[in-house]
This record gives structure tokens, C-alpha cells and sequence, in this order.
């Protein structure tokens, strides 16, 4: 089993990608020394959310997609949900102008396009696969658990967390796979079993969060 | 008794010091005030919601549209449904400030680095260029920029070091604040040598740092994104031409001073090219040098081009037949740097332009485009049609301060065959 998401780490690894959002302060080693660069430009920019209730939305729901909508919800509310005070609400077809995330079902690699609050009533901000038809084609014996993990994965983008293993204190070979943005806030020491690196020893960390993501998602949203 | 005049006098030597330091940092803040712009990003989310984006400060480079600022004050334009980035000139303090839209036009990750351009001519003051590759640890700097959501504001300080960066930044202790980034670092005499970048201000750790902040020297923007987009940096008078597009040669001898616009062949040209005054509505088809001014070496080091011969090269058969009306250009480039006494020293200048052989002039209009010390020109055409005089003050700071006097501009006119 463990090998079989190792291969299919190794396959998505190369395609999940989102854009990148500006870094405000940057650390740099210097000899023994670290330090924090800050480029002065005045606006700290954040993708938190400021409120703990998000609403979510689907852009094209099929009906034979019902079952695999609900595991995303259910994947959701299993792990940010329970792990902190965030609250994902809706969960029907966008309407013109609803604010929230926007998911789009698609046969491609599963992104977002912006971290966090950006995404904020952003047509197509999350691209969720249900098929794999084309895009990793590996998923198509384990539906339901890449589904999920993937769901993990990506609703931690849309909350603001950014890829783990793109940190200045990851190993080399894990910022090796250093996608789109690098966080501008370390909230816990580097996190090989979060679900957000690439690195992980299971693939999304098998869809489940790590004591260091739960700490992360409570310091951002508050404690259930 | 002895001791007390030496005491008398190093005391009003000292405070005639710092009288003179405080009016020196006067002169380069009006003069490099009006070509600070504070920054600010507006962007508009995707949820209908505005908020304030980014901010930072900026400076004008001298074709009247490029600002130059760091790029991290831009926010990742893929966050919002669009941004507006706005910039106030602030060019007397009795004054509103001026508002400005800017778009981006270039940028530079590597550097830091992002290019402005204005949505409309601002006819504004312009930062003018220093030699940033001869900078050294100890030199005197000048920080200009907005800090917070303060207007224009001035910061001294010292360059520490210009090596150890890994990008080539310099390590000052110059004052530099969130707000500042992108704003003119100038040296002593008012000249730009680099952009504020920004600073550290504790260790990993939470040890907090003081005094060390960073400045990208202007040579890497120089060599880098303005290079890539044709835009240069006004080094002085003299250079504008060069910058606009525009080169210069000059005849062997000067033109004489009053009536009679010399032959082109003895005249001296300017080869303008399509985009230095592609704004204005007359076709130009060659730009003399005012008649006044002629000949001798060029202020600020400008390049003499090779001499155009002295006989007009042969028409190519098939030329069209002369037209009874033709527009002239004529480039208004004057420099006063002497600084002769304590004083200021101001001098009237008057240039004359002549109209072609069998023409006379028609219609005349200045487009200014730099003026610093320098009173507005006064323009008028002789009752003939023949010449047209621009007279105008230029003054030059004391010794102490040595502030240059400029005008540059366009003379733009109209000719008919008389």
C-alpha cells in the first residue's frame, strides 16, 4: 500500500501547483546568524481569512458526482473543521456573485489558483478531480482516498497554508520540490508529516492532519 | 584673550557648519521632493471589496512618464480582480499634491525592481543621476521617500558597506521605514545612486538589529530593467537628448549668436529618433541647435557624435519638390553649473532661432520639459517672422551647495515660404 502512494506522490508532486502570492519577510542564514529581510513596502499582505464561517460553492455539480461532493465535504469537516473553529458552509451550486470558494470539477491537476481569503467569490478558485481519467490515472482504483487527501490538501490552500516543503528550513532535498509560494509566517517548526508537503513519507500525509497542521490551523482560527 | 578668539571662533565655525548642512539638506529635498511619488496599491478582490494592496515610494526617471520603484510594493496582481496603482506628487508644500495613475510597465524579480508609466505626461521634477559604481563605505547618503502613510520625508545616513550582499545590495544605516521601498537614496549633492530596499530588524531568534538597512545601487537597474526598456536616467542636461532618443552632433564652429539660421550644413543637428517627440503634431524633419549657444564641449559629458560634412550631401534623384510649409523642432538645452562665490549666481540667457532661408516663422510653441532654478521663458518672434528669441534666468548654487540651474525643452514650430 505504502508503495503504491509513494508512486502516486511521485506522480502529483509534479502537477499541483498554484500561483504564488508576495513573500514579506524573508529569512536568511547567514554564517551562524539567521535573520529576517523585510522589504518596506508598508502592506502586510495575509491570506487569512477574517472570518471562521466560509462559504463553498460548486461551479458545475453533476449528479453522479453527488457521492464524491459529499466525500469532500465530509474529508473537510473531518480534519480543519473538527481540528478548529472554521466553519464551511453551503455546499450547493454557485449562484451570480456568491461569494466563498468556488470549486470547479475538472479532469486536470487539482489546484487552486490563490491562497486563502483570495479566493474569496473567485470563479474556478479551486479546481477539485473526480475522475482521473487523464490526470493521474493511478487514483481511478482509490477514488475515495485520493478524493480526500486531496480535498485536505487543497482546503488547506484555501485557507492559507502554503506548500511545507517550500520553507528555508526544510531539508534541500525537500525544497527541491519547492512549489508557488513560500509562507511569510512560520507558525511551527518545520513539518515533514504535514499535509501540505510534498515531502510527507504518505501522500498528503494520507489525508490527515499532523499534530503540527492542528496547531497551525488553531493558532490562524481558534480551537473548536 | 587669545584663547577666547580661538574658542569665538570655533564656535561660529560650527555653527556655520551646521547652518550650511541644514541648507544643503533643504536644497536636496526641494529639489527631489517633487520627484518622490508615494505609493499606493489599490486592489479590488474578487468578493467586490477594496483594500489598500501595497504601498511604497517611487521616483521619476526624465521622460515625463517612467517612475522607477521596487517591486515588492506591487502585490501579486493574480490576487485581485484588478489594481489601480496610484501616486501622489507632493512639489510645494502650499500645494495639493498632484495624483498620478501609473501602470506597470516592466519588472525585474531578480532585482527587485518594477517600472512605472504614468498614464499621462507629468510635467514633474526628475531625480538626476549620480555614479552609484563609485560609492564607498563612509559616503554620505540621502533617503527620500513615504514612510508609513507620511508624505515625503528625508532620512541621512552613511553607507556601510557595498560588498558583502550576496545581491549586490548596499548595507546603509540611513533610517528606512515600511513606506520608504522604492524611494531615491541620493548622495550628498543631491544626486541618485540607489532605491531603498528595506532592512533587517531582529534575527531569527528575536534578537532586534538596528542600522542595517538596504539599498539597491542604481547601476543595477541602470544595467538591468531600464536597459531592457530603452529608458535612462537624466545624468544632466546634457544627457536629456541622448535619453529622449535623440543624438547629437555639432558643427566644428559655433553658429552665430543672432539673425541668420546657418546652413545645415554648417548647423548642427540632432538625429531625433521616432519616439522623442512622436507626441507632438508637427512632423520633424530636423532640429537645430539654437543659434546662441553653439559649438564648444557639451555640459555633463555628453558624447560628440562625428562632424556632419561641410557640403549637404546629394539629394537622391526623385526628390519631391520643395514644400511651402515645413515645421521645425529646435532642442533648448542650458546648463549653468559655475559657483563662483558664497552667492547664488543667476544669469540671463537668450537663444534665437532662425527660420529657414525663404521662410518665416508662423507658429511657435515651447513643450518644457525640465526646469530647476530656472525662471519660465519668455518667447518672442521678431515682427518680420524671421527669428524667434527665448530668454530665460538660470542661477546656480554657492559654493557650498552647488545646486545646478537647468531648462530643457522644445521649441516646436511652424514655417511658410515667404
Amino acid at each position: 500500500m505504502n508503495g503504491i502512494r509513494l508512486c502516486i506522490l511521485a506522480t502529483l508532486v509534479a502537477f499541483f501547483s498554484f500561483p504564488s502570492v508576495a513573500q514579506d519577510a524573508k529569512l536568511v542564514r547567514r554564517g551562524a546568524v539567521d535573520y529576517y529581510e523585510f522589504p518596506f513596502g508598508s502592506v502586510q499582505r495575509s491570506a487569512i481569512w477574517q472570518t471562521s464561517e466560509i462559504g463553498v460553492c460548486w461551479e458545475n455539480p453533476l449528479p453522479q458526482h453527488a457521492p464524491l461532493r459529499a466525500q469532500v465535504r465530509s474529508a473537510v469537516e473531518e480534519t480543519w473543521e473538527r481540528s478548529s473553529k472554521l466553519r464551511f458552509k453551503g455546499w450547493a451550486r454557485c449562484t451570480a456573485g456568491e461569494l466563498g470558494i468556488h470549486i470547479r470539477v475538472s479532469d486536470e491537476n487539482p489546484h487552486v489558483e490563490v491562497l486563502g481569503r483570495y479566493l474569496d467569490g473567485r470563479p474556478d478558485g479551486m479546481v477539485l478531480n473526480f475522475t482521473f481519467a487523464t490526470w493521474s490515472p493511478v487514483c481511478q482504483s482509490q477514488v475515495e482516498f485520493c478524493n480526500r487527501a486531496i480535498a485536505v490538501h487543497e482546503f488547506g490552500h484555501a485557507i492559507g497554508f502554503a506548500h511545507e516543503q517550500n520553507r528555508e528550513d526544510a531539508p534541500p532535498e525537500c525544497r527541491a520540490d519547492s512549489q508557488s509560494t513560500t509562507g511569510d509566517w512560520n507558525v511551527t517548526e518545520y513539518d515533514l508529516y504535514s499535509v501540505m508537503n510534498y515531502c510527507n513519507p504518505s501522500w498528503n500525509g494520507d489525508g490527515k492532519l499532523s499534530p503540527r497542521d492542528i496547531t497551525t490551523v488553531q493558532v490562524l482560527y481558534g480551537k473548536p | 584673550m587669545g584663547s577666547r578668539n580661538a574658542l569665538a571662533c570655533a564656535l561660529i565655525a560650527v555653527v556655520a557648519s551646521a547652518a550650511l548642512a541644514a541648507e544643503r539638506g533643504e536644497s536636496i529635498f526641494s529639489r527631489n521632493q517633487p520627484a518622490t511619488l508615494c505609493i499606493e496599491v489599490t486592489g479590488l478582490l474578487y468578493n467586490g471589496k477594496e483594500e489598500i494592496a501595497g504601498r511604497g515610494s517611487a521616483f521619476f526617471l526624465n521622460d515625463q512618464r517612467s517612475a522607477l520603484t521596487d517591486s515588492h510594493i506591487l502585490p501579486d496582481a493574480n490576487l485581485y480582480k484588478s489594481i489601480r496603482i496610484s501616486g501622489k506628487v507632493r512639489s510645494d508644500d502650499d500645494k495639493p499634491d498632484l495624483t498620478v495613475i501609473l501602470t506597470l510597465k516592466s519588472k525585474d524579480a531578480t532585482r527587485d525592481l518594477a517600472l512605472l508609466e504614468a498614464d499621462a505626461p507629468i510635467p514633474s521634477q526628475y531625480v538626476v543621476q549620480g555614479d552609484s559604481r563609485k560609492v564607498k563605505p563612509g559616503a554620505e547618503l540621502v533617503v527620500i521617500g513615504c514612510p508609513l502613510s507620511f508624505g515625503p520625508t528625508m532620512t541621512t545616513g552613511h553607507v556601510g558597506n557595498v560588498k558583502d550582499d550576496p545581491l549586490g545590495r548596499w548595507i546603509v544605516d540611513a533610517p528606512i521605514n515600511p513606506g520608504n521601498s522604492g524611494g531615491p537614496v541620493l548622495t550628498a549633492d543631491g544626486e541618485l545612486i540607489g532605491i531603498a530596499w528595506g532592512g533587517v530588524r531582529k534575527t531569527a531568534e528575536g534578537v532586534p538589529i538596528y542600522g542595517l538597512n538596504f539599498v539597491i545601487p542604481i547601476h543595477q537597474a541602470i544595467d538591468g530593467l531600464l536597459r531592457e526598456q530603452s529608458v535612462k536616467i537624466f545624468k544632466g542636461p546634457s544627457l536629456l537628448a541622448s535619453s529622449a532618443g535623440v543624438q547629437l552632433a555639432r558643427a566644428a564652429s559655433s553658429p552665430p549668436l543672432t539673425m541668420g539660421r546657418p546652413s545645415s550644413a554648417r548647423a548642427g543637428r540632432l538625429a531625433i529618433g521616432s519616439a522623442a517627440i512622436a507626441s507632438v503634431p508637427l512632423a520633424v524633419e530636423r532640429l537645430g541647435v539654437p543659434a546662441g549657444r553653439g559649438g564648444g564641449s557639451l555640459p555633463g559629458g555628453i558624447e560628440e557624435l562625428a562632424r556632419p560634412p561641410i557640403a549637404s550631401p546629394p539629394a537622391p534623384s526623385g526628390l519631391p519638390p520643395p514644400s511651402n510649409r515645413i515645421a521645425r523642432a529646435f532642442e533648448v538645452r542650458e546648463l549653468k553649473e559655475d559657483h563662483p562665490s558664497m552667492l547664488p549666481s543667476s544669469e540671463i540667457r537668450t537663444l534665437t532661432f532662425a527660420a529657414d532661408p525663404g521662410f518665416k516663422f508662423t507658429e511657435f510653441k515651447f513643450d518644457e520639459l525640465s526646469r530647476n532654478h530656472g525662471s519660465p521663458p519668455q518667447i518672442v518672434m521678431s515682427a518680420d517672422g524671421r527669428e524667434i528669441a527665448v530668454s530665460f534666468s538660470l542661477t546656480s548654487g554657492p559654493m557650498f551647495d552647488r545646486y545646478r540651474g537647468w531648462l530643457t525643452g522644445t521649441l516646436l514650430t511652424r514655417q511658410v515660404r515667404q
